[in-house]
């Protein structure tokens, strides 16, 4: 179902009354079914993936759980009669068999995720080899549509079997329950991607419907559809415009328009947080929050700690970490340390995880060399960053910079901005090569705009709509400076009057319709719901 | 039980205020006349004294005059066409005026597209220009809800809120009027580009190249029955009437025919008059409806709808004086294309693809 449609502002409130209205005990039984018929609106055929998913991470689960207690069993049995040596190869014995376990399901799961996205782009990278050597390339006749979310669901549900396996969290006993964490329906499009901890603490628990969540949860959903609807969509025609046309522009405008991108992808992803977030708040259930005004962060490494916050500690607890505390890893480290110094010693496990993190992160984010090269150069900037502090430090005490000054973090802001924006649109102007094309023209092209229209694409059109879209930029901008020191709806509450603010809540969705509706085909559906 | 009635006094407040607020939006819009089809006031000036109308599509919009047919006729006629007219749309228009005018004479102009619109879908744009020309609330919104689906409506908001800045817009830049000065009568002329510069094909190159879907959606056929209900109802003559197209347009189309002749059953069935203007001969002063004088394909310029009106306005001032007018007339459009020598033995009818 489509989270801007008739249909599902119909859903909402239907699932609301009919989740109070259920015992307290029963109220996941009808977020189970919601998200079972959100999910399968629109082709039953979908739900397959959503069971095999779930199924696998149930059986895996409660496999490994089971393997789990039967060594402690054995042992516990065997504790008299077994040495060191013994109690070492039982450990390994059921070691091997929980490793197989997990490695067949992350084969299974990641199979299926590697098979939807990524088939095309492995066969033309081979057809690609193929025909630099002369030969006759494959016909990839294959038409393969990716199940919506599964990038999400995938990752949430084996991050919850590593979990199991790492002994973190015990296996669940109910598949039900498992088939609701994997298919829930406000986050399986885009996540956020919950760890079962967290989530489950969440669903299974008994909820309460207070005035305090209804107002706070409906008027971030409100903001919500204005940033998606409004700003999001009306912003995607400009930067379609400039991708299409971007020769026809000077540099600067070219680097307008990719701010522009940076604020509609930032409107767009938020706001669907926002949205998902904000119903979730009414039916008394927390997400995880994916964003902490990312666009206020002083460096790169500080923006990933900001943006996508869920996919940021997926990466972090299941590949980071295992890859930085690897044993192969550390004896690198300490390789480097003994030949080249402290620093490098220490920087390089980090360095070569980051590699493999950040290759991972693109590859996710989409089946191109773009995608790839975008990646790469978050790594590299962040693994440089890494391997110059100390060298930055130094330069900070000869130039006598403060730190702590505005001016500075100013400074430091905007320069992560437009470094993340140039990084941002490499990939998303259809192909590597326009990508840098774009660049080659914002660094090149230095002919000053003779006129409006030139210097911000297609914003002539409807200076009307322009003006809008600034003065929303304006507001997500305010509303960002404000949430650092409370949330914004709570300033909202605590300034203006009761009345005043359903005015404004009201004027919020006829701007919403009146600027957004026009887009809503054309623009598509959230960006993040193709990752 | 508090937190209940507080969120419900929440809801009820929100929605209140949301209403007042479209309200407020929507009646800029509805108040203002800087739209062509805002022609609320002149109607009402005129109520009571009309008794001709026309109801159709754009088709007859830019052509027929009243002022001119009134000349020749000695009749009060407005024209309530409005472009991408619906059937509902012409019902409901011609309803609001027969039953406060002492209506004689009704033409409805059916074009070959006038049962084509697939409704809540094709008929959106049409049906969005009919609301502001009811003169009520209760109306425009009875009429809203019954032309458009839950999907349109907010579709329907958009476009009127889409109007309303406009009128915001034209309020600041100074382009404001309340004064009507686009309409006759209802007659709006196709002014303002170069004329006879549009239609280049030439009807023999397109003759038989296409043909149209000729789906006729039943909510159209019932408004069609409505409107031939209506005016028995209240004693008035209805004619109905195919406004000519041009040249290259009558020549395409492999089976223009059977929608004539389905018009024709339909007129023939209830007793009315169906004339197709279409199949009209060249016999008169106005050396038939050249290409040259249509601003495109299907709608006349404003030198074309002078000619025409005038020429329209005799041939129904002998047709009601009860003479034979069928000499004016093809008997049919393979008769009228061969005549005109638009016949390409080329095309094939088969070769046709759909429109």
């Amino acid at each position: 179902m489509d989270l801007l449609s008739f249909d599902f502002l119909l859903f909402l409130p239907v699932l609301t009354i009919l989740y109070f209205a259920v015992p307290k005990k029963c109220q996941w039984w009808v977020l189970l079914a919601g998200s079972l018929y959100f999910y399968g609106y629109t082709g039953w055929n979908n739900l397959i993936y959503i069971f095999i998913t779930a199924g696998s991470s149930y059986l895996a689960a409660r496999g490994i759980e089971a393997l789990q207690l039967q060594h402690k069993k054995e042992l516990a049995e065997k504790k008299a009669s077994l040495d060191r040596a013994g109690r070492t190869a039982l450990k390994e014995k059921y070691q091997r068999r929980t490793r197989l376990v997990l490695t067949l399901t992350l084969l299974l799961n990641f199979g299926l995720l590697s098979y939807f996205k990524y088939l095309h782009f492995v066969i033309a990278q081979i057809n690609r080899i193929i025909a630099a050597f002369g030969s006759t390339p494959f016909e990839d006749t294959l038409k393969i549509i990716a199940p919506l979310g599964i990038s999400f669901f995938t990752f949430q549900t084996m991050g919850y079997v590593v979990d199991v396996y790492w002994k973190k969290v015990p296996a669940e006993k109910n598949f039900f329950r498992m088939l609701l964490f994997t298919s829930f329906f406000p986050q399986v499009t885009q996540g956020p991607i919950s760890v079962w901890s967290d989530l489950s603490a969440e669903l299974f628990k008994e909820h309460e419907f207070t005035y305090r969540n209804f107002s706070w949860g409906a008027m971030r959903m409100i903001w919500g559809f204005f940033k998606k609807v409004a700003l999001a969509n009306a912003l995607s025609a400009y930067f379609k415009h400039l991708s299409g046309h971007y020769l026809d522009y000077t540099g600067i405008s070219a680097l307008l328009g990719a701010f522009l991108y940076s604020v509609q992808i930032y409107a767009d992803f938020s706001g669907y947080m926002d949205i998902v977030c904000g119903f979730c708040e009414i039916l008394d259930i927390r997400l995880t929050e994916n964003f902490m005004r990312p666009y206020f962060s002083k460096s790169v490494a500080e923006y990933w700690r900001r943006w996508h916050i869920s996919l940021g500690n997926w990466f972090k607890t299941y590949l980071y970490y295992p890859i930085a505390t690897a044993k192969w890893n550390q004896n690198i480290g300490r390789f480097a340390k003994k030949h080249f110094g402290k620093t490098v010693g220490s920087t390089v496990p980090a360095s070569i995880s980051l590699v493999v993190v950040w290759f991972t992160t693109g590859l996710w984010h989409g089946a191109s060399w773009g995608y790839i090269v975008w990646g790469g150069l978050n790594g590299m900037f962040i693994i440089f960053s890494l391997w110059m502090e100390p060298v930055y430090d130094g330069w900070k005490q000869k130039l006598k910079i403060n730190e702590a000054s505005t001016l500075w973090r100013a400074f430091q802001i905007i320069r992560t901005f437009t470094l993340l924006t140039l990084i941002k649109i490499l990939p998303e102007l259809g192909g590597l090569r326009k990508g840098l094309g774009l660049w080659r023209q914002i660094f090149t092209n230095h002919v000053i705009p003779t006129s409006f229209d030139m210097l911000i694409p297609r914003a002539s059109r409807d200076y009307v709509e322009f003006t809008v879209l600034c003065i929303g930029t304006l507001l997500l901008l305010i509303a960002d400076l404000i949430g650092r020191k409370k949330p914004a709806r709570q300033w909202f509450c605590e300034h203006i009057p009761y009345l005043l603010r359903i005015v404004l809540l009201a004027a919020l969705i006829i701007i919403t319709v009146w600027i957004g509706s026009p887009y809503l085909k054309s623009a598509g559906g959230f960006m993040y719901a193709d990752f | 039980m508090q937190t209940f009635k507080k969120t419900l006094r929440t809801i009820i407040l929100f929605v209140l205020i949301f209403t007042l607020l479209t309200i407020f939006l929507f009646e800029i819009f509805f108040r203002s006349e800087v739209h062509v089809y805002q022609d609320i006031r002149e109607r009402a000036e005129l109520a009571g004294t009309l008794d001709t109308l026309i109801t159709g599509a754009s088709y007859s919009k830019r052509a027929l005059i009243p002022d001119e047919m009134d000349k020749i006729l000695g009749t009060s006629t407005y024209n309530l066409s409005a472009s991408e007219m619906t059937m509902q749309g012409r019902y409901q228009l011609l309803y609001e005026e027969i039953t406060r005018n002492p209506v004689k004479t009704v033409y409805l102009e059916m074009s070959m597209h006038s049962l084509r619109l697939k409704p809540y879908i094709d008929t959106r744009e049409g049906d969005l220009y009919v609301i502001p020309r009811l003169d009520t609330p209760k109306k425009r919104l009875q009429y809203a809800f019954s032309a458009f689906d839950p999907l349109g409506y907010g579709w329907l908001y958009r476009q009127i809120l889409i109007r309303a800045e406009n009128d915001i817009e034209a309020y600041f830049t100074g382009e404001y009027t309340t004064v009507n000065k686009f309409q006759q009568r209802g007659y709006i002329p196709f002014v303002g580009k170069e004329e006879y510069t549009k239609i280049k094909k030439k009807p023999k190159e397109k003759y038989h190249t296409k043909y149209l879907i000729a789906d006729r959606y039943e909510k159209n056929l019932e408004y069609l029955y409505k409107i031939i209900d209506l005016c028995n109802e209240y004693g008035a003559r209805l004619v109905i009437v195919s406004i000519p197209v041009s040249e290259y347009a009558i020549a395409k189309y492999t089976n223009i025919q059977d929608i004539h002749d389905f018009y024709q059953d339909i007129a023939d069935e209830n007793g009315v008059t169906y004339l197709d203007f279409n199949l009209w001969k060249d016999k008169t002063s106005f050396k038939y409806m050249k290409d040259k004088y249509y601003q495109n394909a299907t709608h006349m310029g404003n030198k074309a709808a002078v000619v025409f009106t005038e020429q329209f306005s005799l041939i129904m001032k002998e047709y009601f004086d009860g003479r034979d007018i069928s000499d004016y007339f093809y008997t049919d459009y393979d008769t009228l294309c061969r005549d005109r020598g638009y016949v390409n033995a080329a095309n094939k009818d088969s070769d046709a693809v759909p429109e």
